[in-house]
């Protein structure tokens, strides 16, 4: 997508610390939900309005590094290194690495070359790149300072922060707040994170939740994936599966309900050259029905935690985000879970494929909102 | 520490100029730790009377005394700005150096979320970014605390690795 992030339209500034944000014509802001799988990131000039995005793209949080003896003309202009979906399409040439495990920063190098093949992709210029990027709400000190560390003379300053914030906020729409009708998803809400690396389980009752409000378990996508793959090598000891194949798999195939597990999850691998379907449906459905149980867990006990008079309204309004939310049925046994614990009429709305988005909408609004002195400038 | 009103009753300017000096750091800490309520406080009381008080004994021109003070101003900042950066990238280092050591993770405080410690609205999105900028100021101190406490515990409180052996490693 071509953007004119470059281009200047208009004339304002703030230079104190109280200010919006220093020279907005020469700024560009950014959203980013850097994930562990696919990252999603957003991006408007400093002067743009407030619902202006000017781009957004989904991107495999891949990166693809050519072995030394690929044949000229194989890869696209004979790259050393690629990225993202271009990485993925020529990946029988390259060494893939992933940036990111669990969600922060895992191999640091890599993930500075992400870093800088998303500033290219803002086609930004010399334009201040500022960005608001997510991290895992259970996300540490040192996971942090290596996120510090991956941005670094790329972005020029950087906010981080926890993504069910970001996703309460993109998930918001200010247009419709003042409707009668519109169901203010920030009023009382139960969120329910399922990243990679961890499940966090957010109380979010008009106020960002404090560490009172949150659970996270250190259990999500990467331990599904361990779960299938274990039980596939139990079942098919020299299928030679990997994790990365399993996650594919898992993308395709996962489910929770019953019935959904009547339609048999089967792979297709290589062996010796000859092709072989495995019947992978039980493991599929062990790995994402562990996942269930302990989102339910997580679930149960944070609502134990809310206010007594807000549960009946908190109830009606359990959302489901991340990747896991994407696991076929996933909302309904949830749903049903709660009933059979005894909770009364509980709803639970999974945001579904579009959960990236709200993550970097959120950042793109907290962006624009931001004074100078919440931004963190980076050594060059 | 001498009150608003004692310092302000000052005549020499070059105290009051201290003065401003000190407390425009204060300012622009408290300011990156996300203190805003103790900043409003100082901004609207304290400062501007050594500023009144300075300028109308520092013998110079109206315009002479604001670009002083301007100067100041972004001196104060750059360097509050570099000491942070600084301070983050020791701290980071040190947290690094340390977390692999299982006497060092099993401390109290040495790792942690950066999480909320305060109810902030949700609209208030400014307000959220101080809050999370002062969690994670909190947290610093925290996670600096074990490596503290490490150095000056006595050996036998490591039972399996004194910690010399953490200090060393």
């Amino acid at each position: 997508m071509k953007t004119a992030l470059n281009k200047t339209t208009s004339k304002s500034s703030h230079a104190n610390g109280e200010g919006r944000s220093a020279s907005t014509e020469t700024t560009t802001f950014v959203g980013l939900d850097w994930g562990t799988n696919t990252s999603c990131l957003m991006a408007a000039p400093g002067n743009s309005s407030e619902t202006t995005v000017a781009l957004k793209q989904q991107i495999p949080t891949v990166v693809g590094y050519a072995a030394d003896n690929v044949l000229q003309r194989v890869l696209p202009g004979d790259a050393k290194v690629l990225f993202g979906q271009e990485a993925l399409a020529h990946k029988l040439y390259l060494s893939i690495v992933r940036p990111l495990r669990g969600g922060v920063i895992h191999d640091l190098p890599s993930a500075r070359q992400f870093a800088q093949h998303l500033r290219d992709r803002l086609k930004a210029g010399d334009r201040e790149v500022r960005a608001v990027i997510g991290m895992p709400a259970s996300s540490d000190l040192a996971a942090r300072e290596n996120a510090r560390k991956a941005v670094q003379g790329v972005f020029d300053k950087v906010i981080f922060v926890p993504e069910p914030f970001l996703a309460a906020l993109g998930y918001r729409d200010d247009a419709k707040v003042n409707e009668g009708k519109y169901q203010d998803p920030v009023a009382n809400s139960l969120y329910i994170d399922i990243g990679a690396g961890s499940t966090d389980v957010c109380l979010v009752q008009g106020h960002y939740p404090t560490a009172d409000d949150q659970l996270s378990e250190p259990f999500a996508g990467d331990a599904v994936d361990q779960i299938i793959l274990d039980g596939v090598l139990a079942a098919y000891p020299d299928c030679g599966l990997t994790v990365a194949r399993i996650r594919d798999i898992k993308e395709q195939h996962s489910y929770v309900l019953a019935k959904d597990g009547a339609t048999p999850a089967i792979a297709t691998v290589m062996v010796g050259g000859k092709q072989r379907k495995l019947d992978v449906t039980d493991q599929v459905g062990a790995g994402c029905e562990a996942l269930l149980q302990k989102v339910f867990e997580l679930t149960r006990d944070l609502i134990a935690r809310a206010d007594a008079e807000s549960v009946t309204e908190l109830l009606q309004n359990i959302i489901v985000t991340g990747g896991g939310s994407l696991i076929k049925g996933f909302g309904v046994a949830l749903q049903t879970k709660l009933l059979e614990e005894g909770f009364e009429n509980p709803r639970v709305r999974v945001l579904g494929e579009n959960y990236k988005d709200y993550v970097a909408r959120g950042a793109l609004k907290a962006a624009r909102q931001a004074k100078d002195r919440h931004w963190q400038n980076l050594l060059g | 520490m001498p009150s608003t009103a004692a310092s302000v009753q000052s005549s020499n300017p070059r105290f009051l100029w201290n003065e401003i000096v000190r407390w425009t750091f204060e300012v622009c800490i408290l300011r990156k730790e996300g203190r805003e309520g103790k900043v409003a406080v100082l901004l609207q009381e304290r400062l501007p009377a050594l500023i009144r008080a300075w300028s109308s004994r520092s013998g110079q021109p109206a315009a002479a005394c604001q670009q002083q003070l301007r100067g100041l101003f972004g001196r104060v900042q750059e360097s509050v700005e570099l000491g942070f950066m600084q301070q983050r990238m020791i701290v980071g280092e040190i947290c690094a150096r340390f977390a692999d050591q299982p006497a060092y993770a099993r401390l109290p405080g040495a790792s942690g979320a950066v999480a909320l410690r305060r109810e902030v609205p949700i609209d208030d999105v400014s307000a959220m970014l101080d809050a999370l900028g002062e969690a994670e100021f909190e947290r610093m101190g925290e996670s600096i605390l074990p490596v503290r406490r490490a150095t000056m515990m006595p050996r036998d409180l490591f039972a399996e690795e004194p910690a010399a052996a953490v200090l060393t490693a």
